[in-house]
């Protein structure tokens, strides 16, 4: 034999060190995967998008609340109608008689816990509320609406939930029908690996994993869903490391927030807790067997089993999970019976209040994009408290509809309209209705329809004027007569009144109630064009105002929600709040981040801001907007302004009462006539929702400074009741005139005494 | 003219009436002690009293969030009180300027109460002396002492 004969091929030595490196390698890789499945699991990052919630709709004796207005709100909360209420999210009802148990929450001021209170309805409204003994209860809240998420950077979305806020009945399905043995095994189990493998020789292919829930975490979270052997290799030593280092109560709480469950649209639903919202509408707790048992068989492939687009498939592996869990004990037999009559009972896609308001969250988006960097927003499942109150929505969006389907029932004539609903004391935006049909998400009419205002400008020319009391008071006669104004390349402008005639010299008053054109462009010129465009702006209109003297009568262009802002000085008295859609943002653990206070700006100073509002509420009372009075109760004070552009493209109607301003356009998105006025079109829409909300009146008593003067009929001398043309004004001191007619001259001398004198004469 | 019938009529009715309408009706005493506050039965009393409650523990965030609330379900004369609260929260939170804007806001939406308009005006002197506007301040304590001087003047 040579030497190298003897010698063996691969030298002991040289096996022992390959086998060393080998160790070496492998002893890395775990290490590398160890690590890596530490890293996950431990920062725990969860893809949470950005939730946004309607306000808590509040409850109390005397608010303005229709029938169909409760009915539409519960079943976007999917209450469910139950006798006796006897459960968290579920009513009953007796004729006008509600009894509803209402669902826990936590919100920045503590929020509510679950309890069953009783509402009385009576003439659309509020008439008693008290708790389940009887007592009366001041204010009951209905849990926040989510009405979004946002998430930007992914497209995943789950709702967290707890192993100990797991219904028991879930957690023991789940493990009867996908994990026996999993709190005795080590993150592989045997017996399940044989079982698949048994099947997997039987059917030539890899069909069954065997796979324990410990591997189908790992599956989810780290790996890819393809079934190849490479990435079972890695699967396994993962599970097995994921045990060592985790309970198994944080294994099955990760598995039950992390499973996914399906799709919609871009959205990925993961977790049972969302699944449960996604396909029942109602929160995981409130679930029941049968509906747990359609969880747990979806995971075998939610798309194969999607009870949506496949129900009966759903239904039979429903049925396969209830007869398992029968199997194991965790239903009695009376139970399996009742659990398999049951349907499946999901709810539509798209049918709660997830998409219910596309318009609103448009306008909470682009608030958090300009206050939030998108890296905030992705993924740290911020909880947005909006503005949004949903009976102020949902009348709006009534509202604007009814008055449509009047007017144009088959849509032939392509009108459309928008709603902006604020309160005017926080400077909340309530409602947003962008769309006659207004669960359709598409151009928002609210928020980007940039329109001439028409007549809505009228109340900035009075203002200004105002603000000049020497020179002008609300009895300060104007010419509604023919007006040319010369423009630039020899162009003239001459305005005319929407009835084509002209009235002579009116009252300031006057011109503002009838919305006079040709008074009002009469005054606007007088006052000047540059002082009426600083009055635009300190009333919050953004942008340049071109100096042309149709902005008098309002060829300036703005959006609906641009109008609520320029209202909002004018609903407050004088004050500019910042209009807001959200209210707080908390982090995921509720912890407040940010918060967006009410604040009052003084914009106008309050004699004048009083009398432009004295003057909007004689628009109300005799003008323009009195045909809207029938609709709502006759002792509430409300102010308001029509506008109609050229041509009747435009109808608007802009007003308020004491805690609510809303602003309705109609028109077409082609900008083609339309045949639409303020009074007729606009108006209406107003009045429906302005009935249909709580409301307090506008003050009348004059601030400190005003005082109400008798003034004749040539606005210039001061007069006295019972004097002929003698009318009453709210004046500013300084406008009051030194002089007086013959007629009030003689009963203010001589008081009382002269009016007794003049009833003798 | 009028004829001696109607007069004698009219004289008599007048007579009848003596005492309570001789004055022309639109003119007013004025008053300077309207009520204010929130009534028992009002729902933002409740609200009022949680807003109250937090303040005193130190939750100014908490307390804000009561009184905004209350603010939207407000009855006439209601919303003095609320925002005179928030103008004086404000001021705890050293916001000067907010706690500016809602004391004149409360003061606009306050009834005629010379004591009350007064104690508004503190704020507001205050609001403004903590913003360092000197005289706006000065200004403001000026119109407090007025109020209260016509109170006393009144009585």
């Amino acid at each position: 034999m040579s030497k190298n004969a003897r010698r063996p091929l691969i030298s002991r030595r040289l096996l022992w060190q390959l086998a060393l490196i080998l160790l070496v390698l492998v002893m890395l890789g775990v290490a590398w995967l160890d690590a890596r499945v530490r890293q996950r699991f431990d920062s725990h990052q969860w893809q949470l998008p950005a939730r946004v919630y309607a306000r808590p709709v509040e409850l109390y004796s005397g608010r303005v609340l229709a029938e169909r207005h409760i009915t539409q709100l519960l079943a976007l909360l999917r209450y469910r109608e139950q006798a006796g209420a006897p459960t968290p999210g579920s009513f009953s009802r007796q004729g006008n008689s509600y009894l509803i148990h209402t669902r826990a929450f936590h919100d920045s001021d503590g929020g509510e816990p679950a309890r069953q209170i009783r509402l009385q309805l009576a003439g659309n409204q509020i008439s008693s509320l008290s708790g389940a003994d009887g007592a009366r209860l001041p204010v009951a809240r209905l849990e926040p609406m989510q009405i979004g998420s946002i998430h930007p950077g992914h497209s995943q979305d789950r709702i967290l939930v707890r192993l100990a806020d797991t219904p028991p009945m879930l957690h023991d399905m789940l493990l009867a029908v996908e994990d026996r043995q999993f709190y005795q095994h080590h993150g592989l189990s045997l017996r399940g690996l044989a079982r698949a493998m048994v099947a997997n020789l039987r059917a030539g292919g890899l069909t069954q994993g065997g796979s324990t829930l410990t591997q189908q975490l790992v599956k989810n979270f780290w790996l890819t869903r393809d079934r190849t052997l490479s990435r079972k290799l890695l699967e396994m030593p993962m599970a097995v490391l994921l045990e060592l280092h985790y309970e198994k109560p944080q294994i099955i709480e990760t598995y039950l927030n992390e499973v996914y469950l399906g799709q919609d649209g871009s959205r990925a639903i993961h977790g049972m807790g969302l699944g449960a919202q996604f396909y029942f509408g109602r929160p995981l707790n409130e679930l029941e067997p049968h509906h747990f048992a359609l969880l747990v068989g979806m995971l075998k492939g939610p798309s194969l089993y999607d009870p949506r687009r496949r129900p009966e498939r759903a239904q039979a592996r429903r049925d396969v999970v209830l007869n398992v869990a029968h199997e194991q004990g965790l239903l009695s037999d009376d139970a399996l019976a009742a659990a398999l009559a049951r349907p499946l009972e999901v709810v539509p896609r798209g049918g709660g209040a997830l998409y219910a308001f596309p318009a609103f969250i448009d306008l909470v988006r682009r608030q958090l994009a300009r206050d939030y960097p998108p890296a905030v927003l992705s993924g740290e499942g911020l909880n947005i408290h909006s503005t949004l109150d949903v009976l102020a929505q949902l009348a709006a969006e009534d509202a604007l509809a009814r008055v449509l389907a009047q007017r144009d029932p088959q849509g032939d004539n392509q009108l459309n309209g928008a709603v902006v609903v604020t309160a005017p004391d926080q400077g909340d935006v309530l409602a947003i209705v962008a769309d006659r049909q207004p669960r359709s998400a598409g151009f928002n009419r609210a928020l980007d329809a940039v329109r001439p205002i028409g007549s809505l400008a009228k109340p900035a020319v009075v203002l200004t004027a105002l603000e000049r009391p020497k020179q002008y008071s609300l009895a300060t006669l104007v010419a509604d007569e023919p007006i040319t104004v010369p423009l630039a390349h020899g162009d003239t402008w001459a305005p005319q009144n929407f009835d084509k005639e002209s009235r002579g010299a009116i009252p300031m008053a006057e011109a503002l109630a009838q919305s006079r054109n040709q008074a009002m462009a009469s005054l606007g010129m007088e006052v000047g064009l540059e002082p009426l465009i600083l009055t635009l702006k300190r009333l919050g209109v953004q942008g340049r105002i071109p100096a042309y003297p149709s902005i008098i009568l309002g060829s300036h262009a703005l959006t609906p929600f641009e109008v609520a802002v320029m209202y909002q000085p004018l609903a407050t008295g004088g004050f500019r709040t910042p209009l807001r859609s959200i209210t707080d943002v908390l982090d995921i653990a509720g912890q407040p981040l940010a918060r967006y206070p009410v604040s009052a700006d003084p914009v106008i100073e309050q004699g004048p801001a009083f009398l432009t509002q004295w003057a909007m509420i004689q628009v109300m009372r005799a003008g323009t907007g009195q045909r809207v009075l029938g609709q709502l109760p006759a002792d509430l004070v409300v102010a308001g302004k029509t506008g109609t552009s050229d041509g009747y493209r435009d109808a608007w109607f802009a007003g308020f009462s004491g805690n609510h301003l809303a602003v309705v356009w109609i028109g077409r998105d082609d900008n083609q006539p339309a045949g639409v006025a303020g009074s007729s079109a606009a108006l209406p829409v107003w009045g429906n929702l302005m009935a249909a909300l709580p409301q307090r009146s506008l003050r009348e008593d004059a601030p400190p400074g005003v005082e109400w003067v008798w003034m004749d009929a040539d606005g210039q001398r001061r007069s006295a009741e019972g004097c002929q043309g003698a009318r009453r004004y709210p004046m500013l001191v300084a406008s009051i005139p030194e002089a007086a007619s013959a007629c009030g001259e003689d009963i203010s001398r001589g008081g009382v005494r002269g009016w007794f004198r003049r009833l003798f004469d | 003219m009028v004829s001696p019938l109607v007069r004698l009529i009219a004289l008599a009715g007048l007579l009848a009436l003596a005492g309570c309408t001789l004055t022309p009706p639109t003119t007013t005493a004025p008053r300077d002690d309207m009520p204010v506050g929130i009534q028992d039965s009002s729902p933002a009393h409740s609200l009022l009293a949680s807003a109250r409650n937090a303040r005193s523990r130190g939750d100014t965030g908490a307390a804000g969030r009561y009184l905004e609330r209350a603010l939207s379900m407000a009855g006439a004369g209601e919303a003095t009180v609320l925002y005179r609260e928030l103008a004086e929260l404000r001021l705890a939170e050293g916001k000067p300027r907010d706690a500016e804007g809602l004391a004149l806001r409360a003061l606009r939406e306050a009834p005629a109460n010379a004591e009350w308009r007064a104690g508004l005006w503190d704020i507001l002197a205050t609001a403004r002396q903590r913003q360092g506007n000197t005289d706006g301040s000065e200004a403001a304590r000026a119109e407090a002492e007025k109020l209260r001087g016509s109170q006393m003047g009144a009585r």
